[in-house]
């Protein structure tokens, strides 16, 4: 399909069309936090460098019912919730953003069964991008997958070129979006302005390296862990603030004759995540935990999903409130180091 | 019912076995009736439980699929599912997710002598795969189960001794840590009683399950008398939550243990990081 335009005073009416036949959601921003939102709950702001949260909440909730019960002696009865019935558009999301999904997709769906309760959300969901044109001081995604000229899991994505939007479409759902009366067909000068725009942002961003060769011969032994676990304050901000991380806990809530049973974010920093009921704890200081975190992204999930864990977005190194940098970490990761002998090879 | 991964099937605990004095088995059958005439597992996988009110846990499957109709699980008094499973009476209805995991290799055991190796609550995995290769024994060689814990009082499954005995080349070694009045049988660690028994690793199986430092020893002396790592299966713990390879709990390098486990053999042991 040909590229189209819209004029930036169309957005709204572009959006509020949309709003008539599903929910939508934007950056949106209130009492200072841009976050993805619903349209109405604070003033839309498309220009930033990446929202405080991922879109991690609208797929996986912090918190989840995964069903409801009713008990009284012997008897136990189940209820469950009923299961997310709305079609939803997430507009102006980050290339890193929507990039994440391809891969909580395939930790979520690689072994059956699926979590159905994040798909039943996942497959309503039209996602359309907005390229940033002024890329953070903490972004990388230049070094993780370029997700500013290889788009991935959008329907349709636009860069701001100035008094109009440049819009693209990734699928037949993308195609349908930019059919709308507001949008018309983009123009030579169009297609020149947007090279531009992407060239300028690219030129912010740190060059590509090659994690999915070097992360395989990350040493495991590295000295920067102990020097990370010193530092590390256990907070877990990285984990929360991350598109990709995607572990949970399941836990009760229960009162009187009824309880719920429910999944809620948890992390592979906090010590109690691997601490075992007779007391073992496999990973028990944070010199294991953090390098946990860096392992799991870069090597594991290259080892097991084929694609890195990691999408660049930088939130974990802006909200870090003791200037951890995974980018710097991994940097020194893949100096040429001695082999691993952390592997059990007794 | 559900497409829900999360929900459980509901379950009827028809009979409590006291084992010892902080475990107990637990004899389950399924609410739903269809659900129950099509259940099948494979030795070597396990369950999450869930009582409601207090949570979910995580047991194995100790009992097998060629006695159908009920599943069981051994459960140790520690935290807070167990102290409620423990506090249920017969009758009480729990929610079971299962099966899950992988299973033992037992089909490529067929032919071989088989050496099981358990200590304390860690039979309770093994016995599965023990009661499975004795409800087929003609598949299988000689079976050999050595079995030791703290104190007679600290084995499990006693009330099967005799039938593990009796069966056809079978032998049951037992061994508890300290010497008791009336106790007739092996003294000593499982690990040495081993070495004391020495057995053949010439097409043999050793499949062990038991307390980290036994498990420690026995892979050491079942090297030392030539069983390769490939002729040797443990059972991993480790923390879980939603047993299907999503919370990320059970992760060690590239793997799950609840979906690429819990099952591994020694050769694949000595490949993770040593995070369990």
């Amino acid at each position: 399909m040909e590229a189209k335009v819209i004029a930036k005073q169309d957005i709204s009416a572009w959006l509020s069309s949309l709003a008539e036949k599903m929910e939508v959601l934007a950056p949106v921003e209130d009492g200072g936090v841009i976050r993805y939102r619903p349209l109405g709950e604070g003033e839309m702001n498309l220009n930033f460098s990446g929202p405080a949260k991922s879109l991690r909440d609208h797929f996986t909730p912090e918190t989840e019912t995964l069903f409801r019960y009713k008990y009284e002696g012997l008897k136990a009865e189940l209820e469950e919730s009923p299961a997310e019935e709305h079609d939803r558009l997430i507009f102006g999301v980050r290339a890193c953003d929507a990039a994440a999904l391809k891969y909580v997709d395939a930790v979520y769906s690689m072994v059956e069964p699926r979590d159905e309760p994040y798909f039943a959300r996942r497959e309503r969901t039209t996602i359309v991008g907005l390229f940033c044109n002024n890329p953070a001081w903490s972004c990388f995604c230049t070094e993780v997958g370029n997700f500013l000229t290889n788009p991935q899991e959008m329907d349709a994505g636009l860069t701001d070129i100035g008094d109009k939007y440049y819009a693209e479409a990734y699928t037949a759902k993308g195609e349908e979006l930019l059919s709308a009366a507001q949008f018309e067909p983009a123009g030579a000068e169009d297609a020149a302005a947007v090279e531009k725009v992407k060239q300028k942002a690219l030129s912010r961003l740190p060059a590509k390296g090659a994690h999915e060769e070097a992360c395989l011969s990350y040493n495991w032994d590295s000295p920067i862990f102990p020097e990370l676990a010193e530092k590390c304050l256990g907070c877990g901000v990285c984990a929360y603030s991350c598109p990709t991380c995607h572990c949970f806990d399941i836990q009760e809530c229960a009162q009187g004759k009824k309880g719920s049973r429910f999944r809620c974010w948890d992390t592979c920093q906090f010590e109690k995540f691997t601490l075992m009921g007779h007391g073992h704890n496999p990973r028990p200081s944070k010199k294991e935990r953090t390098r946990q975190r860096v392992f799991h992204k870069f090597k594991y999930s290259i080892e097991r999903y084929k694609m890195l864990g990691c999408v660049g977005c930088g939130r974990c190194i802006s909200a870090c409130p003791v200037n951890i940098d995974i980018h710097a970490v991994v940097a020194e990761l893949e100096k040429p180091a001695p082999a691993s002998e952390g592997v059990n090879n007794e | 019912m559900s497409n829900n991964p999360y929900v459980p099937q509901l379950a009827v605990i028809e009979k409590i076995t006291e084992e010892t004095w902080d475990t107990k088995t637990f004899r389950a059958v399924f609410v739903d009736e269809e659900f129950r005439n099509n259940f099948t597992y494979k030795p070597g996988q396990f369950q999450e439980v869930s009582v409601f009110g207090t949570g979910e846990a995580t047991f194995c499957l100790t009992s097998t699929a060629t006695r159908p109709g009920y599943i069981e699980f051994s459960v140790k008094r520690f935290g807070c599912v167990t102290k409620a499973l423990h506090g249920l009476s017969e009758g009480a209805t729990v929610g079971v997710r299962a099966p899950l995991g992988n299973c033992f290799p037992y089909e490529s055991f067929k032919g071989k002598d088989l050496w099981f190796i358990g200590g304390g609550i860690g039979m309770a995995p093994l016995r599965s795969l023990l009661n499975f290769c004795l409800d087929n024994r003609d598949d299988y060689g000689t079976v050999n189960i050595i079995y030791g814990a703290r104190s007679a009082g600290d084995l499990c499954f006693k009330s099967e001794f005799d039938e593990w005995k009796n069966s056809p080349n079978t032998n049951l070694y037992l061994t508890i840590d300290r010497e008791e009045e009336g106790w007739t049988e092996n003294v000593g660690f499982v690990p040495s009683y081993l070495m004391d028994l020495k057995p053949n690793p010439e097409g043999a199986i050793a499949i062990t399950c038991g307390p980290p430092i036994m498990i420690k020893f026995v892979l050491k002396n079942l090297n030392e008398l030539g069983f390769t790592d490939e002729q040797i299966y443990t059972t991993l713990e480790m923390r879980m939550k939603c047993g299907i390879g999503k919370c990320g709990r059970c992760n060690i390098g590239q793997y799950y243990v609840c979906t690429d486990g819990p099952v591994f053999s020694n050769a694949q042991l000595k490949g993770l990081p040593l995070e369990y």
